[in-house]
């Protein structure tokens, strides 16, 4: 369906829907928010009932979703020694290549044979569907790094990353999109990469993407819109198909893990629509994790866990921050939003719209990571949190445009779109609300419970309940900590032991965390959208400590 | 893995369905009780705090693993006989009774020890003491052969000397504080003795000559009857005192220490009542026996007739 995935330019209905679905996440959050806020002083026994009932429902949530966890960081456990690249060369031949996954298996440690096995019902799963797959070496890359205040250190090892990635990097084309507005400093940076780099790779082209065209805000999805243009135009001059390259959209700051570009193209090759698909990697923020207060660092690890979760669903899952996609999709889809802040996300529901529902996920169990944000001070690192959980938070703005769409979209099932705008405005809604009703409302009616409702069983019970509750939940909170350690990566300073120790304490502030730099963000730009204001796009402050 | 997942979020879906409702009910008091022939019974709590906490507690002579402040749950309702126990501590026995759906609760039960412990605070030899309301100091009054009272910390447990200025029209000799107040908004103290009203300051702490500290109590009015009672007025400004069932207003604020000024009689043996956020003082009259008021500091200035 031909769907213009904008706000703007709307005819008078689709505006009114616009506008009555933009409010709706705010409504409804602050609703919950201080809905549950006047029940527990007008009336503690409903609110006392419904809070056991939402603690019960957040517990086996909580516990749904460490299993999902565990199973996804023992399948991205499982697929760390893979070798990506000798199975890119080998999956050319479909048949051979499944009897030596099976005859390997014999005699492999026990990962190794989940990981043949997995491998082998993918391609026999393929050989059933009678999948077409492109040669392995048809397939190109194309890597896009939107630029508009990074320096050239920060820039820099993701490039490293790539020419260092097993994937043959003649066979990756680069572009540097630079904004126009950058300074002077970031362009020279910028060029300096292209100078040095440039031989290494397909091509590496910058790309300066003009400041203040029309129908364009300032937003990275509309520098990445331009370059992936400029990209068309030279893949098509040098007569490679878009139907063969898959599309990065890295942060600038995104490093690559070695088999990053392997398993990609393995996850291409073996897709039967791979170009009705975008491939999300698992975000990891390890860049600088030990040059950040404590707090950033679960903040930061607690997103990556949501993408392992995320991974092990994705009839559900969109793309989040650095991810890949096919190019041909890209194109038919019409690029990247130009005027929205939330790209990552709003790419695979425009595509999502564009296909009628024939678009999807596929997970990859492999890491890029990223950059906390930092900054000099511990309260600046506090300021700049909240600014980027707020954008992440502002990928709610898809909510009221999917929704029209969905409305106008006769070929997408009910049930389909059902499920996608309820995991959607579900999801938009707990992130905002759940802290508050765990860490200060939950406790609200046994604090201000008046003489009549201190003399009922209730009164006593609930908080007894709501905490054995919580106990439990400790379970959950310790497996979380244990994979976080474990997912952590070498750490060459004095005493790691201690700290990771460290690390593992400073878990048990999550509860502060959470409410202070998670829901409170989100609870600001659902407001902020629900009131009609627009948040101009903020880069976050990237920085490594200099040894 | 769609398989896995269907699965386990029905299996959590249907726990969920079945365990919400449960949980509801057994935090309102209900609980599944074979014995009863609904089965299922609304049951009672009993709530229970002491001083010293950490007794034990015996239901119907059954010793009960919870210690105090205890919470007795899934109790059917009827009659209970409670004991609380602790050592060196007299038992404490109650019978109470519990109501469906209710909490009997029974808090700050003191527990009487079998010996009571007494402390000496101080070595000097008191006739009297007198707490001051809204501070953490007591007035120690001096016996006769003490030379001067102390105003005594409980929190701390220090005393400082009060170091007594007497104005000349005052008589010399002991001074018997009977009353004292706090103004609301410092920490000055109004204090009287059966003729004389006096101030102390209780943020101004001096070390006298031997290094002792010192709070000094000035008497500002020695030619009283019968004090019996001394109120602040505005701020502390002024104070209203009852001598001998007349009402008088003195300034405590003028160097001077003007007379104090007579306002009304009240009936004898009486007493009155000054509201400082009014400005109104309330008495019986002593001809009408009627309660009275009258607005000691005028929130407006009054209109007159014009004639």
């Amino acid at each position: 369906m031909n769907f213009e995935f904008s706000r703007y330019n709307l005819k008078e209905r689709d505006a009114f829907l616009q506008r009555l679905f933009e409010i709706l996440p705010g409504l409804v959050s602050w609703s919950v928010i201080l809905g549950m806020l006047a029940l527990s002083f007008l009336k503690p026994i409903i609110a006392a009932v419904i809070i056991i009932a939402f603690d019960l429902y957040w517990f086996l949530k909580l516990i749904y979703l460490t299993i999902f966890l565990v199973i996804s960081y023992g399948r991205l456990s499982i697929e760390k020694n893979t070798n990506w690249m000798e199975r890119v060369g080998k999956v050319d031949n479909v048949d051979s290549f499944i009897a030596e996954l099976s005859s390997r298996a014999a005699s492999s440690s026990f990962k190794e044979k989940l990981s043949l096995l997995f491998a082998r019902k993918t391609l026999e799963k393929i050989k059933r569907q009678g999948a077409v797959l492109p040669p392995s070496e048809s397939v190109h890359h194309l890597v896009i790094i939107p630029i508009a205040t990074e320096t050239q250190d920060i820039v820099e090892p993701g490039i490293q990353s790539i020419k260092d990635s097993t994937f043959p990097s003649m066979r990756i084309l680069i572009v540097l999109a630079v904004e126009e507005r950058a300074s002077e400093e970031v362009k020279k940076g910028v060029y300096a990469i292209r100078d040095a780099y440039k031989k290494d790779f397909l091509d590496l082209i910058v790309n300066v993407h003009k400041d203040g065209l029309p129908g364009e805000a300032r937003v990275k999805g509309a520098n990445a819109t331009s370059a992936a243009k400029v990209a068309a135009a030279y893949l098509s001059s040098n007569g490679i198909s878009f139907e063969n390259v898959v599309v990065s959209c890295f942060d600038s700051d995104t490093v690559v893990h070695r088999e990053y570009f392997a398993c990609l193209t393995y996850s291409f090759i073996t897709c039967a629509e791979r170009t009705r698909a975008s491939f999300q990697p698992i975000p990891v923020y390890y860049n600088n994790i030990w040059d950040v207060p404590g707090f950033a660092r679960v903040l930061e690890t607690g997103s990556s866990f949501f993408q392992l979760i995320e991974a092990t669903n994705p009839e559900k899952m969109v793309t989040f921050s650095s991810h890949s996609m096919s190019f041909k999709a890209l194109v038919e889809a019409g690029y990247w939003p130009v005027d929205m802040i939330s790209d990552d996300s709003a790419i695979f529901w425009k595509s999502y719209m564009r296909f009628d529902g024939a678009y999807k996920v596929v997970p990859m169990y492999t890491t890029v990571s990223m950059d906390i944000v930092a900054a000099k001070t511990w309260w600046e690192t506090i300021v700049n949190e909240y600014k980027q959980k707020r954008r992440w938070a502002w990928g709610v703005e898809n909510f009221p445009i999917l929704m029209r769409g969905f409305l106008k979209n006769k070929k997408i099932s009910f049930y389909n779109k059902a499920r996608l705008a309820f995991k959607l405005f579900e999801g938009h809604i707990a992130w905002a609300t759940w802290a508050f009703l765990l860490t200060i409302i939950g406790w609200l009616p046994a604090i201000f419970a008046g003489r009549a409702f201190q003399h009922t069983v209730l009164y006593y019970n609930a908080p007894r309940i709501a905490g054995t509750i919580f106990n439990l939940a400790g379970f959950s909170l310790l497996i979380s900590i244990v994979l976080s350690i474990c997912l952590l990566p070498k750490q060459k300073v004095k005493h790691p032991f201690l700290q990771r120790i460290g690390f593992a304490f400073q878990w048990l502030l999550v509860p502060v965390i959470y409410l202070f730099l998670s829901a409170i963000p989100a609870l600001d730009a659902q407001t902020r959208l629900m009131l009609g204001k627009r948040m101009e796009f903020w880069v976050a402050e990237k920085g490594h400590k200099r040894v | 893995m769609l398989f896995l997942r269907k699965l386990v979020f029905y299996c959590f879906l249907i726990f969920y369905a079945i365990a919400c409702p449960l949980i509801i009910l057994y935090a309102f008091g209900y609980i599944f009780e074979p014995r009863n022939l609904s089965h299922v019974v609304k049951t009672g709590d009993i709530h229970l705090s002491t001083a010293p906490p950490g007794a034990s507690v015996y239901l119907n002579n059954k010793p009960l693993k919870e210690k105090t402040p205890a919470l007795i749950s899934q109790l059917l309702p009827g009659d209970y006989d409670i004991a609380i126990k602790t050592p060196e501590y007299s038992d404490y026995n109650i019978n109470l009774s519990v109501e469906a759906g209710s909490a009997t609760v029974r808090d700050n039960i003191i527990l009487i020890p079998e010996k009571w412990e007494y402390k000496v605070c101080g070595t000097r030899n008191f006739s009297g003491m007198i707490p001051i309301e809204g501070t953490d100091f007591f007035i120690m009054q001096k016996h006769e052969s003490s030379d001067r009272a102390e105003l005594y910390n409980y929190k701390t447990d220090e005393n400082c000397f009060l170091q007594e200025v007497q104005i000349p029209a005052q008589k010399k000799g002991t001074v018997l504080i009977v009353g004292v107040e706090l103004e609301r908004n410092s920490v000055k103290v109004l204090v009287w003795g059966k003729k004389c009203i006096g101030i102390i300051d209780l943020s101004k702490q001096e070390d006298d000559s031997n290094g002792k500290k010192t709070v000094t109590l000035d008497w500002i009015f020695a030619s009283g009857k019968d004090i019996k009672k001394a109120v602040w007025v505005y701020n502390g400004s002024h104070a209203l005192f009852l001598d001998d069932s007349s009402i008088y207003l003195i300034d405590v604020t003028s160097p001077d220490f003007r007379d104090p000024e007579f306002l009304f009689k009240i009936k004898e043996e009486s007493n009155f009542f000054y509201s400082e956020d009014t400005g109104t003082a309330y008495y019986v009259d002593p001809r009408t026996e009627s309660l009275m008021s009258v607005e000691i500091v005028s929130k407006a200035i009054k209109k007159t007739d014009k004639k």
